[in-house]
């Protein structure tokens, strides 16, 4: 059975909190319990199954991770004990500048060795199993593999599993002129444990990862492929603005649901 | 000296005099850096257009957080936030996890320091998100001179709560998560 659910936001906490059927597992952004809100996680993780994400250990970046932000990591796990916790292939920082926002690494052996070291190192630290998510990027690199087989070899290697975004999937490859389901065909199915999906923006002739849209009829053929193709355990829609959002949100939610039980 | 791919990218990707550079005559930006040969090569393979795509989605990105933390000052910049905001954001870009805190606030110091429209208010409620203090309360002189607000900001179980007094429609959070 598949888990569908939503990121959470402190604009839905109201609702979140009112347990509404629709809503059956949630994904906890780490860095938002960074400074505090303890009691809101512990409800939160006493009411539903919970997974931890990622968004600023910078996995990608060569040398060690930041120990600030892996002790504050590991101690949202500690205290909401998710069933995994996830981050992204990419990076966010070097030693002289944060970027904020995730950047793409290269598909080369040398960023695999740094990316499984630190992905080994987080989920050791943690003691929980990790998943690495796609990113969207406008700038495409080259390396010395593909990126299905970059993130194939990466999977096991890390021994962790994929946290497939299928908007970020999607956009790249409106962007960057592929087959979407030429791509997703290419990774190991086993390894997609989780998927992310929210609805993208066209603006200037490009596809944009804006979170703040409803999902659209595209996106929903190309999630219906992708449970087609993987033994998937969640589905996290990953709505960050456009807010109020909740009757979109419910209408996805319950859509989700119809299609997960025809697929899972 | 850069060492490694992802070093040179991050400063390509925050500094447009590099990308600059770069565009004009990548032989010169690679002796100017004294880049190895795979450091040369992976400089070579960039696609400069697609960089300067990415590199303003960093800024846009951050834009769309600050303007979330700041509604009041970018709606007073009006046509003018875009451009200020990108003029201010590839001189500094803040660390850490409170980054969008950081950058706001800061955002509203650079508009200050320039005499553009900036709500004090708001930038005040950031401050105390920022800090560690349990409680203030502040008064505000707003457009006018019988125009008053005074606003009470509390921290509890790490959630902040702000509170907005004035004889003006109130126009601020109610509350901020951490």
């Amino acid at each position: 059975m598949m888990l569908s659910g939503l990121g959470f936001r402190p604009p839905l906490a109201e609702w979140i909190r009112s347990r509404p059927s629709e809503i059956e597992c949630l994904e906890i952004t780490a860095e938002h319990f960074f400074d505090g809100g303890q009691e809101q996680l512990q409800w939160l993780s006493e009411h539903y199954p919970l997974f931890i994400h990622g968004l600023g250990l910078s996995l990608g970046s060569p040398g060690t991770l930041d120990s600030e932000t892996l002790r504050h990591f590991s101690q949202v796990v500690e205290q909401s004990d998710p069933m995994w916790i996830s981050e992204h292939i990419a990076f966010t920082q070097t030693n002289e500048h944060d970027l904020g926002h995730l950047n793409p690494v290269r598909p080369t052996h040398s960023n695999l060795i740094t990316l499984a070291d630190h992905a080994r190192q987080l989920s050791d630290l943690c003691a929980k199993p990790l998943i690495l998510e796609n990113i969207t990027s406008y700038l495409r690199l080259s390396g010395e593999m593909s990126e299905p087989e970059f993130l194939n070899t990466l999977c096991s290697q890390a021994d962790c599993g994929l946290l497939l975004d299928v908007t970020n999937l999607f956009i790249n490859a409106q962007n960057h002129q592929f087959d979407p389901v030429e791509w997703l065909h290419q990774i190991e199915p086993a390894v997609i444990k989780q998927l992310h999906i929210v609805g993208y923006a066209q603006r200037d002739g490009q596809f944009h990862d804006w979170h703040d849209a409803p999902i659209q009829e595209d996106l929903w053929e190309l999630l219906e492929a992708v449970l087609e193709y993987a033994p998937v355990e969640a589905c996290i829609i990953e709505r960050d603005g456009g807010f109020p959002a909740r009757n979109d949100l419910q209408k996805d939610l319950l859509r989700m649901k119809d299609i997960a039980h025809v697929y899972r | 000296m850069f060492t490694d791919e992802t070093t040179l990218l991050s400063s390509l990707l925050t500094d447009p005099r590099m990308r600059e550079a770069l565009r004009s005559s990548s032989q010169t930006f690679i002796t100017k850096h004294a880049l190895n040969d795979s450091l040369s090569a992976f400089v070579l393979s960039l696609d400069l257009d697609q960089l300067d795509k990415q590199a303003e989605c960093l800024i846009q990105k951050r834009f769309s957080e600050v303007k979330m933390l700041l509604p009041r000052t970018i709606a007073q910049l009006g046509k003018e936030a875009w451009c200020r905001f990108s003029e201010y954001a590839t001189r500094y870009w803040p660390r850490g996890h409170r980054r969008h805190l950081l950058d706001a606030v800061q955002f509203g110091n650079y508009c200050f320091a320039r005499s553009q429209p900036f709500d004090r208010c708001e930038w005040s409620c950031l401050q105390f998100l920022l800090g560690s203090n349990r409680f203030s309360m502040q008064w505000f002189k707003l457009d006018s001179p019988w125009h008053y607000a005074l606003l009470i900001q509390w921290r509890y179980q790490g959630i902040c709560y702000f509170r907005w007094f004035s004889n003006q429609a109130p126009t601020h959070p109610e509350n901020h998560s951490p």
